[in-house]
């Protein structure tokens, strides 16, 4: 075996510890020394932030469905903060907040907290918006939820509805200008989409974590105005509402990643290529 | 800690289907008289009977319902979200937008066609027909491509996070 042919194998046969190494290496140093690698805004982002821009006119009532879930906060979190904060921005609006995932009422708190979703002072909870308790169920809970909103009765503080001024001219969906929704299971999305803005053809934008996005792409824009996936989702529409936070010092490590990752599987399929046709044999 | 976590999730969740039960179930016909609640409470207590060998059938009245009312539910509207809206979706997106925009609604509805084809089994994939089909599969490859490069993305996003939050949140090395 030649020299040549020796140095491929070692690498076809790279230690996982060297490559797990290096990821970590490549995190921290962009972490400490940000690159600023280019973020381009995709179309689906553009139409997001356009249908928000468009539908949450003054006077009109949005639901936003939050389904952050713990485990991907970091993953899903700031770009549902991103899209949410862009909402509570608008003037004149009425915001109500739905959970149908027990943890998500929590989360809400958490995105509040972590100072990632800003409430400006001027919107007051009860006259701007409302958070709404946990409903289980799922499918049969967002279909009885669209046809009765008051089936909740009280709110997340367990303020019954009728005292909420807000909620006096809302009674259903087909009140609902505006739908948007954060979350990171399927069913929640497939149930969203089927039993409220299909149902009632009310305009839908989506954020989704980064894998479920390309399997729900053929709804957009047709069935869901835009949509935004996880971290690289949240930084792009950071940048488009002048707020770049976590998600935007977030891109350029994933980047790094996913430029070391590609790297590592052309060096790799080359040297077991090689290693293989004994390439570089004298 | 592993198990911290799972105990505190599961205890969580415990709690709010507690909550859930005494806020949606319980409290209405005890406060509201709203006695038909009964029915669906008793329907869901019979879940619990498959602990019970004896009475473990009881479950199926339960178990039935629920898929009874999910299915109908979900596929109702599935014909319409995930067929009649896609198809005319595909063909609308001829008709708007420039020449790139025209160009990419021709690939969409060539690649969603071919990959179809490629699953029709009673007509035998040969000749042009079959060139065809190769090519639906060539776009399977593709679009199943994309999925792995996204979810690449996505795990790469949660090491990146997870990374930075012991880091950056919790340990407070990096500024």
């Amino acid at each position: 075996m030649s020299k040549n042919n020796r140095i491929w194998k070692k690498i076809s046969k790279l230690d996982d510890r060297i490559i797990l190494a290096l990821l970590f290496g490549s995190v921290i140093v962009t972490q400490i020394f940000p690159v600023g690698l280019p973020l381009p805004i995709m179309d689906t982002t553009k139409w997001l932030y356009d249908g928000i821009e468009k539908y949450a006119s003054p006077g009109s009532v949005i639901i936003i469905d939050n389904e952050v879930s713990p485990g991907l906060l970091y993953e899903n979190g700031q770009g549902s903060a991103a899209v949410m904060t862009h909402i509570f921005r608008k003037p004149g609006i009425k915001i109500i907040i739905t959970h149908f995932t027990p943890e998500s009422p929590i989360m809400f708190s958490k995105l509040v907290d972590l100072k990632w979703l800003n409430i400006p002072d001027d919107k007051k909870y009860g006259e701007d918006y409302i958070l709404m308790p946990y409903l289980p169920g799922i499918e049969t809970a967002y279909a009885a939820v669209a046809k009765d909103l008051w089936i909740y009765e009280k709110d997340l503080y367990g303020t019954p509805l009728k005292d909420i001024p807000m909620m006096n001219e809302i009674k259903t969906l087909a009140d609902v200008d505006l739908i948007f929704q954060t979350t990171i299971s399927g069913g929640h999305a497939d149930a969203a989409i089927r039993q409220w803005a299909q149902t009632y053809n009310i305009p839908f934008g989506w954020c989704l974590s980064a894998p479920m996005l390309p399997t729900y792409m053929p709804y957009v824009p047709s069935q869901a105005f835009g949509a935004i996936g996880g971290v690289p989702g949240g930084a792009q529409y950071e940048l488009l509402i002048k707020k770049p936070g976590n998600a935007v010092s977030y891109s350029d490590s994933v980047s790094l990643i996913i430029l070391l990752s590609f790297l590592m599987m052309v060096i790799v399929n080359i040297s077991e290529f090689m290693s293989k046709t004994g390439g570089g044999e004298s | 800690m592993q198990n911290l976590l799972i105990g505190a999730t599961i205890g969580h969740a415990i709690i709010m289907s507690i909550k859930t039960l005494q806020d949606n179930a319980i409290g209405k016909i005890a406060l509201n008289g709203r006695f038909d609640i009964i029915i669906p409470l008793a329907l869901g207590a019979m879940l619990f009977s498959r602990f019970i060998p004896k009475y473990n059938w009881l479950d199926r009245y339960g178990v039935g319902i629920m898929v009874a009312i999910g299915a109908s539910l979900s596929m109702s509207r599935m014909v319409d979200t995930d067929i009649i809206n896609q198809i005319t979706a595909s063909i609308a997106s001829l008709s708007y937008g420039d020449l790139i925009n025209f160009i990419n609604a021709i690939i969409i509805i060539f690649g969603t066609t071919s990959s179809i084809a490629y699953f029709i089994f009673t007509k035998e994939q040969k000749g042009s027909y079959g060139l065809f089909t190769r090519i639906g599969r060539i776009v399977m490859m593709v679009a199943f491509g994309a999925v792995f490069g996204s979810s690449l993305v996505g795990r790469a996003s949660y090491f990146v996070t997870t990374i930075s939050f012991i880091l950056r949140d919790w340990l407070g090395i990096i500024a």
